[in-house]
């Protein structure tokens, strides 16, 4: 059994990043714990020879001045009175209010069933006139484990503080980085030098990726420049969200090429490189293998994917997509634009065949208004003739189902022929309730 | 032997050789089919139909279909036959030669679609060099009239008529399959 323990916790008042947080702890103790963007717990008691109490709060108070984060600090003999402390702000356990019971039995909010549970136990006892943890450690254990079991049992136990909370691991995050310093006026702000020194980087970095079997999904590099009157931005940074996990050079090497090409001809660089690094953000496993020399559908996947972000990079994610049909019969709901999802197939795809008839290859950005006279359309005030008006009718109605009480605005009831005009373009033709006629579509 | 019998001479010479080394798509209503790693441009009101029977008939190839804005109906091209998820669709104007080089150079699209905005002849030199190399097709979709490059190797006028579709070559420089079969 452990000796006696003294823990601080520090309870952010909004979510914040709580694991980078907690490595501006780690010179004043190695045994830390987080609870997931809100709390951060430090064992200080076995370090009370290098400083005291009140040096750490003062420290911690300048940390959190610095990082811009407000959060209360308590300390207490263990996680779940230290937590409570800081979160209601009192200085002993009997002061605590009852729902301060569910974080005693669940610190680290990892259980919702348990948390259900406990809450519903505070409700009951609220009811019974029970508020604070002093009256709850009023009722005999037998009372709770006849009326709630275990659970009765396991939060008498954490509030009377007999029970050992084990901490969760918590280790600060590996970073991948890579650097290269150049010497003094090596060269200047030409493109190619940095990606021949990054392609050398990337290679290290997912060589390191790779014996880890990790792929990367964020990257950042950063150009650092000689501080010269005519550079106002001597830092560059340049921060990469892939839409697929990258684990070559070859395809990485092209994004970055693209991103630093436009931001270079944007401002050019006018003073020499200093340095540049790059740097692993984020990263996502992969089950890593022997390459399969009898199939390489694997690679060309990768190679897709690649292609997928350099164009997100170049003309942006709204502009790659791929099509999924739903079941709207209306023509420019009939499908939908689904984006990072390179070639897989659609779920569950509506069956048309023999539903809907042939649907014009092309739509109009929106109905053009038409005026029909015998024999001939006029489209944008120009007249076509009418070879052919096909009396097959597909009547497309609907909305009125929604809002059947509300004021129908968003309805439509739309009579569709096929016609063909002059030169045989076939076109597609609705008409309204109102007797207007819209161009919609043509065909070819 | 005059200039023009010459040159009739030095084509039947050089064009089965050439034709040889292609690979072709057999193409729906076009018997010479359409050579792989070229450029061809389509003009006429029933080019994408004929465009998308070609599509139907090789299930396999996956698809890059660039446009300036998003025109093109995917519920028509279901209706034709061909599965949506093979299909890449792009928008872009800016940057439509870029976005085109790189589905060129990776290889993995053996049917990539552009509309004709281009007018540099260079510009489809580059392409038709990328498209020779990763042997992908380029259909280039024209509005009124053919380019003159001379990178682009086959240009077809493809037209509803009361026969169905009616298919008029005013380009052929890539030979036809053909050839391949019967080189003699």
């Amino acid at each position: 059994m452990p000796g006696p323990i003294t823990v601080v916790c520090i309870w952010f008042h909004k979510a914040a990043p709580v694991k980078e947080l907690a490595e501006y702890f780690l010179r004043f103790s190695p045994q830390i714990s987080v609870r997931e963007e809100r709390a951060l717990f430090v064992e200080i008691g076995k370090c009370k020879k290098l400083y005291s109490e009140n040096t750490f709060l003062a420290r911690t108070a300048v940390i959190l001045k610095r990082t811009s984060q407000e959060a209360s600090v308590a300390i207490g003999q263990d996680i779940t009175d230290s937590l409570c402390f800081a979160k209601f702000g009192k200085t002993t356990v009997d002061e605590l209010p009852l729902v301060a019971l569910i974080d005693f039995v669940d610190p680290f909010g990892r259980d919702d069933v348990l948390r259900k549970a406990i809450l519903k136990m505070v409700s009951t006892f609220s009811d019974l006139g029970i508020k604070t943890l002093k009256d709850f450690k009023k009722i005999p254990v037998g009372n709770l484990i006849e009326r709630y079991g275990v659970v009765g049992r396991f939060a008498h136990q954490r509030v009377s503080m007999s029970d050992f909370i084990s901490w969760p691991l918590w280790q600060p995050e590996e970073v991948i980085s890579e650097k290269k310093d150049f010497a003094s006026c090596e060269f200047y702000g030409e493109l190619e030098p940095i990606l021949f020194e990054m392609k050398g980087q990337l290679d290290r970095i997912f060589s390191r990726l790779y014996a880890r079997n990790k792929k990367a999904m964020a990257l950042k590099v950063q150009i650092q420049c000689e501080k010269f009157s005519t550079t106002p931005k001597p830092m560059r940074i340049f921060n990469f969200q892939f839409f697929a996990p990258q684990g070559s050079t070859f395809g990485t090497l092209k994004i970055l090429r693209e991103r630093l090409a436009k931001d270079f001809e944007k401002e050019p660089v006018r003073s020499p490189i200093q340095s540049v690094q790059i740097t692993v953000l984020k990263t996502v496993s992969f089950t890593g293998g022997q390459k399969n020399v009898f199939d390489n559908t694997e690679e060309q996947i990768e190679q897709i994917h690649s292609l997928h972000n350099q164009l997100i990079e170049m003309i942006g994610k709204e502009n790659i997509y791929q099509a999924e049909l739903t079941e709207d019969r209306r023509p420019e709901r009939s499908w939908r634009k689904v984006y990072g999802t390179p070639h897989l197939a659609q779920q569950n795809a509506p069956e048309l065949k023999g539903v809907i008839p042939e649907r014009a290859t092309y739509l109009c950005r929106y109905p053009i208004k038409i005026e029909v006279t015998a024999g001939f359309v006029y489209i944008k005030k120009k007249r076509y003739r009418i070879l052919q008006w096909h009396k097959n009718i597909e009547r497309i109605t609907g909305g009125w189902f929604e809002k059947p009480e509300a004021e129908i605005k968003n309805t439509y009831d739309r009579n569709y022929y096929q016609v063909e005009l002059e030169d045989h373009q076939k076109v597609s033709i609705f008409e309204t309730p109102t007797r207007e006629f819209f161009l919609h579509g043509y065909y070819g | 032997m005059n200039k023009a019998e010459a040159i009739k001479n030095l084509r039947k010479l050089t064009s089965p050789p050439e034709a040889l080394k292609k690979d072709f798509w057999s193409a729906p209503q076009f018997a010479p089919g359409i050579a792989k790693g070229s450029l061809v441009e389509l003009m006429g009101n029933a080019r994408t139909e004929w465009l998308l029977e070609l599509f139907r008939l090789h299930q396999d190839a996956l698809i890059f279909w660039c446009e300036k804005e998003s025109s093109v109906n995917p519920t028509a091209i279901h209706q034709r036959g061909i599965a949506l998820e093979r299909i890449k669709f792009i928008n872009s104007s800016a940057h439509l030669q870029q976005s085109l080089r790189l589905a060129l150079q990776s290889g993995q699209y053996p049917f990539v679609v552009a509309p004709t905005i281009f007018e540099e002849v260079r510009v489809f030199q580059r392409l038709q060099l990328l498209a020779e190399k990763s042997k992908s097709t380029l259909f280039f979709l024209a509005k009124e009239k053919f380019s003159a490059a001379w990178p682009i190797s086959l240009q077809m006028d493809i037209h509803f008529s009361t026969e169905g579709i009616n298919i008029t070559v005013a380009r052929q420089k890539h030979g036809s399959q053909q050839f391949q079969k019967c080189p003699d």
